[in-house]
């Protein structure tokens, strides 16, 4: 313990949402740093994978031992507290098919939305994913089987049966930091390879490369799907990490916060994502700590946290619209190759 | 079976009120080389368009190798082996010009998603395959000393060639140049067709080329269509169509 | 099934939404730039009814013109500091587009970091609060009893309406500001002063979308989530007027409200659909108008046909 907040617990809270946000990051990356798709909706496909998680494993617990109380109601938690940490295999069971299911379901959702706006211009494009992003957080506020303005609670930890909480957290930190890599890794091999390539002459002239044979709408409605997917991971990891859900986590801001992130980082590379990731989420964690320990301040620290994402937005946008880190050259053997032609004929 | 290549059969493009294109029909034979030429405003990029399936014709049919094209996709156009350029090129702006050809090559391996996340175990050799070839074009082309800069940095003639070159990399069997010598001086543009059509006997291609430029196009071409308002005005041999009455008229009109 | 009060509600926030919708579209038809303040514009024209009341200042007419002038303040002061230089910049329509979301969220949470200021200094709860501005008297029509808030709504939204057609028909400057909006090069080539033309644009959108969120905030409880409430419909509205045509922006208007609240209680009372999928109306007719209409500025649209009857790949 250093001046009286735990050093420890807070790097592993910071690297959890390090971890998620940064698949947050990545997954926008991907489609607008890649393929020049501006997504506003990104917050839409997070709670979709975090509510399909939530109310799923709740409800599964519940199933298997046949409690037939509501998932939000406060029975359910006192009982699921009592026979969570019971069955390790089961825990982990779920968590895995949790992290599937909303991979494919925020993917599919991703996926279809694409249709409709392919063919229309940006303005319309953002009007649709930032109205259905705002359209799924109405809908939840008022959907009572999933808690409505509650939400749902005590959701049960896949590693519940680890006794010491530190451990547990610990470990989950670790655990979420490898999807995190796996994510990079997967995303790093599509920007540096032939696909990638397409990706960019989309992202440069989306009619050139139609014209060159490349199938356009499936390209973008596949990134779209990978990207949505990769944000549903990210919300079953979220919902893990909390415990809970409610439809007040998923508001625009969370978008523009990954917005500014990639923003920040310098769009098109995954290594900038991460470092906005890390920059953002550290913010966010001081705004968490100074909120325990002046709890009195005038203004919500979140707040002025929230205003100064958007202003980081702004100003990048005007002074370095590059990022921090500029985009680098696909990598793909032809370099190489390049250069050992240079070297023979001098 | 049909005797040409490529057969447009009374295309008609109306939009709205405008008939850009009113019933038009004419015929490509493989190998040659076909001029399409008209003032202003007479349909000639408006026929490109629907030969390449960016827009469906409102009537009319488009063949080629007696296949019916018209109302394809340009992607599906494109695999069929009918290429095109564009007046103001349309290059890739973060791609290297080695890349802005290699893109043209039609299925790739690595271009699959599958195969993309499997790495480059996967699609690397073909890679080197492809930057072999792509090079070996740009020598052709005169233009590889730039295979690593992006197309911003080079000259317009150099950006039309390299367009041209993207081409053939796609295995094309007929090219559809839309003014290729606008926008570079007269000695470059005869060069420019020289080399082109050179290529022409080498590799067996056909081509179809819209050029303002009568002096350079009639050198060089074996057959002319004239296009005005929307219909086939008049077509024959060069100095045929270029002495025909109607056409200068037309030309004077604009 | 359908009454009096359904009617009723169609109207009030058919105008509403009207007098919200207008300035959108014609802001975007005029600078292209498709301004995400305009969420806080309505919270801000909310805020200012809701802090007045609170002050003890009833006046309504007070409130329109400040609700007027401290958003077009707002808009005036984005246009000169972050879009005008953007533009100078070269940005493209999507960079001016993240900017203005960029605006938004900042100013959203001024709004809370204001409010949270203020609730401490009255010691009251200022983030929900009622709006009691003197508004014209009940009436009574026959056996129905029409609120002075819906008379007063209908008398500011139609006098407003009249006045943007009177300017932009009839004055030199609104001709110039439809000219710059239908063709901007050609505008200016004609002379017209296009810096002009933009900033009295972005101070009648911002203050008549804030006088539309003050009339807003008569009706329902003010939150600084006022204008992201409603923003869905706003949307919605605009692009059933395809971001370019006012008049279908009005009627529109009168289309999603009508869908709302009378396609919403026929739903919910024949096919129990449960009130909670009421925004789906709006995202749904968004959705359809996009799909079937793309609309202006839909421009770079990808020329590719989806087709599902697959043609006869004829061979001869």
């Amino acid at each position: 313990m250093v001046l009286g907040f735990d050093v420890l617990g807070f790097l592993i809270s910071w690297i959890s949402i390090f971890g998620i946000y940064a698949i947050l990051a990545i997954s926008l990356n991907i489609e607008v740093g890649y393929t020049g798709m501006a997504n506003f909706g990104k917050v839409a496909f997070y709670a979709l994978g975090a509510y399909l998680t939530a109310s799923l494993t709740i409800w599964t617990f519940l199933l298997l031992h046949n409690l037939p109380y509501p998932l939000y109601s406060v029975e359910a938690i006192v009982a699921l507290s009592e026979l969570v940490p019971q069955n390790p295999l089961l825990n982990i069971g779920l968590f895995i098919s949790m992290v599937v299911l909303s991979f494919i379901f925020a993917g599919v959702v991703g996926y279809l939305i694409t249709y409709p706006t392919l063919r229309v211009g940006p303005a319309f494009l953002g009007i649709t994913v930032l109205s259905f992003g705002e359209l799924i957080r109405v809908f939840l506020r008022h959907l009572k089987p999933l808690g409505a303005t509650k939400g749902l609670a005590g959701v049960p930890h896949p590693l519940a049966w680890i006794k010491d909480p530190m451990l547990r957290d610990g470990i989950f930190a670790i655990i979420i930091l490898i999807f995190t890599f796996v994510i990079f890794l997967v995303s790093e091999r599509i920007g540096n390879s032939p696909y990638g390539r397409v990706l960019r002459a989309i992202r440069d002239d989306e009619i050139a490369a139609l014209c060159l044979g490349k199938h356009v709408p499936r390209v973008k409605a596949t990134m779209l799907f990978i990207g949505s997917g990769f944000a549903g991971v990210a919300g079953a990891l979220w919902t893990y990490y909390a415990g809970s859900v409610n439809p007040d986590m998923f508001v625009p801001v969370v978008t523009f916060s990954i917005w500014a992130m990639v923003i920040f980082g310098g769009l098109g590379n995954n290594i900038g994502a991460l470092i906005g990731a890390a920059v953002l989420t550290f913010l966010d964690r001081v705004s968490f700590i100074i909120n325990i320990l002046f709890p009195n301040l005038p203004i919500t620290p979140d707040y002025i946290r929230w205003m100064f994402t958007g202003l980081l937005i702004i100003l990048m946008l005007m002074f370095r619209p590059r990022g921090i880190i500029p985009e680098k050259p696909i990598r793909t053997p032809i370099w190489t190759y390049l250069d050992k032609e240079g070297e023979d004929h001098g | 079976m049909g005797k040409y290549f490529l057969e447009v059969i009374d295309v008609a493009k109306y939009f709205g009120g405008v008939k850009a294109l009113d019933g038009v029909s004419l015929g490509i034979e493989k190998g040659s080389v076909v001029g399409l030429i008209g003032p202003n405003g007479s349909g000639k990029t408006t026929l490109f368009n629907v030969i390449t399936g960016f827009y469906e014709p409102t009537r009319g049919e488009v063949w080629f190798e007696n296949e019916r094209i018209d109302g394809l996709n340009p992607n599906e156009i494109y695999k069929r082996g009918i290429v095109r350029t564009f007046q103001i090129p349309r290059t890739f702006s973060s791609l290297s010009v080695l890349e802005n050809v290699i893109i043209a090559f039609p299925n790739q391996i690595g271009e699959s998603i599958f195969n993309a996340i499997m790495g480059p175990r996967k699609w690397g050799r073909d890679e080197v395959e492809l930057a072999k070839k792509g090079l070996q074009i740009l020598k052709v082309f005169r233009i590889a000393p730039y295979a690593k800069l992006k197309p911003t940095q080079l000259s317009a003639a150099h950006i039309k060639l390299l367009e041209t070159a993207r081409g053939l990399m796609g295995n094309a069997k007929l090219i559809l140049l839309d003014e290729p010598a606008a926008g570079v001086s007269y000695d470059v543009a005869h060069e420019m067709f020289k080399f082109i059509l050179n290529l022409r006997k080498e590799l067996g291609l056909t081509f179809f080329i819209i050029e303002h430029r009568l002096e350079i196009l009639m050198e060089f071409v074996d057959y002319v269509y004239v296009l005005h308002n929307g219909k086939l005005l008049a077509e024959g041999k060069p100095d045929e169509v270029i002495n025909n009455p109607k056409v200068i008229e037309a030309y004077i009109g604009e | 099934m359908i009454g009096a009060t359904e009617v009723l509600n169609t109207i009030w926030i058919g105008l509403i939404y009207m007098i919200l919708a207008l300035p959108l579209t014609l802001s975007y038809r005029t600078t292209r730039i498709l301004n995400f303040v305009h969420i806080n514009f309505i919270t801000i024209g909310a805020y200012i009814g809701a802090i007045l009341s609170a002050l003890g200042i009833k006046n309504i007419i007070i409130a329109i013109f400040l609700a007027f002038l401290v958003n077009a303040s707002i808009a005036l002061l984005d246009h000169l500091a972050v879009f005008t230089p953007l533009i100078k910049k070269g940005a493209t329509e999507l960079i001016l587009m993240i900017s203005s979301l960029g605006l938004w969220i900042f100013y959203k949470y001024l709004t809370y970091a204001v409010i949270d200021i203020l609730s401490l200094l009255t010691r009251k709860n200022m983030f929900s609060l009622l709006v009691y501005l003197t508004v014209l008297p009940d009436t009574k029509l026959g056996n129905i009893i029409i609120s002075g808030k819906f008379l007063t709504t209908i008398l500011i939204s139609g006098a407003i309406v009249l006045l943007l057609y009177f300017f932009l028909i009839r004055t030199k400057l609104g001709k110039a500001i439809r000219a710059v909006a239908d063709n901007s090069i050609l505008a200016e080539i004609s002379g017209i002063p296009r810096d002009k033309v933009m900033i009295i644009t972005w101070i009648i959108c911002g203050g008549i979308a804030g006088i539309g969120g003050l009339l807003w905030g008569l009706f329902s409880i003010v939150t600084p989530e006022v204008g992201d409430s409603i923003i869905l419909q706003i949307f919605a509205v605009s692009v059933i007027g395809g971001l370019s045509n006012l008049l279908l922006t009005a009627l529109g208007a009168f289309l999603i409200s009508g869908a709302e609240n009378i396609v919403m209680t026929v739903l919910n009372t024949t096919l129990s659909i449960p009130v909670s999928f009421r925004p789906f109306i709006p995202f749904l007719t968004l959705l359809i108008v996009i799909i079937i209409r793309p609309p202006l500025g839909a421009g770079g649209g990808l020329p590719y046909r989806f087709s599902i009857i697959k043609k006869l790949r004829i061979r001869r």
